[in-house]
């Protein structure tokens, strides 16, 4: 009785053809400068926001703030060494496993670079913000010989970190949604190909 | 991502040539049930060959040339399918009669093809069972379904036979033009 639905799809798209390698290469040399160009923004927009520091450090004159803005560019230099390292670079050979098995490692790697978010994206921007923070309410408090800059720094501060607790939060969140996926997928398959990685998304 | 070759070679070309003169209807076919947007499904095709072409580089013999091309088609385009409907509440073939049962019986009358409403199913499955009936609708056995998405064949057994009875149930007068 399914024959006939059968027959119905396999009419589908009888005259498709594949493409001439020259232009298979072609498409590949695009999708490279389109991933080349999106590199470049990435790096060139964090170079711009290092230089804006380099400017303060100068302009202050201050060991502290040169210190402080030392802190944030590091910080921001380990962040792009982070997003460098995880690039997404799926080998060919990979794509030719089973279908189930590159789906769950698909899954995994996107689980565990949302629970590792808070390591090596927001944790090391940390003591550059606590660190300028400070210095900047440190130098407005003694140039106008009052502690209002502090009052006015702490609450920023209790905002920032309650947006990156926000964003942990999110990725954790997201992370349990990808957990509960593996885990369907691992119920549902008699024969894993991996054994279920579970990693604690609760913290 | 490398988006060229690791290395270039007839070899891969030939491999490449071989398995559209016999699988590019399917992969067009693949597309199509993944992405309802024309131009987008023309796009995730193109994108399925492009990948096809580069993993010849990694093609070691190990499985048929249908396996690999059917295992590359369905990764390439479960990524594809993962990044355009995370939103979408994706269901287990199972649950696909309740879905279907509950479409507007006028849409359902008045659907123009039988196949339409197919590739509409389809792309509300999970991606394993996305996977099962897209290669049972090519008319893979359960053993080459099996080896494709890495089941057993008694688990693949089980999930067309669930997939026989949906047909059955709901398309089995086809398309009517």
């Amino acid at each position: 009785m399914t024959d006939r639905i059968i027959a119905l799809w396999q009419a589908e798209e009888r005259d498709a053809k594949g493409f001439a390698p020259a232009e298979l290469e072609r498409k590949a040399r695009a999708f490279r400068r389109r991933i080349a160009l999106r590199d470049a923004i990435e790096y060139a927009a964090s170079a711009l926001v290092a230089a804006i520091f380099v400017y303060y450090a100068w302009a202050a004159r201050d060991w502290r703030m040169t210190a402080a803005c030392a802190l944030v560019i590091v910080g921001m230099a380990v962040v792009v060494r982070g997003l460098w390292s995880r690039r997404l670079t799926p080998l060919p050979a990979a794509l030719g496993e089973a279908s189930l098995r590159y789906h769950r490692d698909q899954l995994v790697r996107q689980r565990d670079a949302l629970v590792s978010v808070w390591r090596w994206y927001i944790a090391p921007t940390i003591p550059g913000v606590i660190a300028f923070a400070a210095v900047v309410a440190s130098i407005a408090a003694e140039r106008t010989a009052s502690d209002l800059a502090w009052l006015v720094m702490l609450p920023t501060l209790a905002f920032v970190f309650t947006v990156f607790y926000a964003i942990h939060r999110l990725n954790l969140r997201a992370a349990r949604a990808l957990q509960a996926e593996i885990d369907q997928l691992d119920r549902g398959c008699d024969e894993p190909d991996s054994p279920s990685a579970a990693v604690d998304t609760h913290r | 991502m490398d988006g060229g070759k690791a290395s270039d070679g007839d070899g891969s070309d030939r491999l490449y040539a071989e398995a559209c003169a016999v699988y590019a209807p399917a992969l067009a076919r693949l597309a199509r049930s993944v992405e309802s947007d024309p131009d987008r499904a023309r796009d995730l095709e193109q994108d399925i060959h492009l990948a096809l072409w580069r993993s010849f580089d990694g093609f070691d013999g190990r499985c048929a040339l249908g396996t690999w091309v059917y295992r590359v088609a369905h990764n390439t385009a479960a990524g594809h399918a993962a990044r355009g409907a995370r939103a979408a509440k994706l269901v287990a073939i199972e649950d696909a009669g309740e879905l279907l049962s509950a479409e507007n019986p006028e849409r359902a009358v008045g659907a123009t093809r039988a196949v339409d409403r197919l590739r509409a199913l389809i792309a509300r499955l999970r991606p394993a069972d996305r996977t099962i009936i897209l290669l049972y609708l090519e008319g893979l056995e359960a053993a080459a379904i099996g080896e494709i998405a890495g089941l057993s064949s008694g688990n693949v057994a089980t999930k067309v036979h669930r997939i026989k009875s949906l047909l059955a149930a709901h398309f089995a007068s086809g398309d009517p033009s």
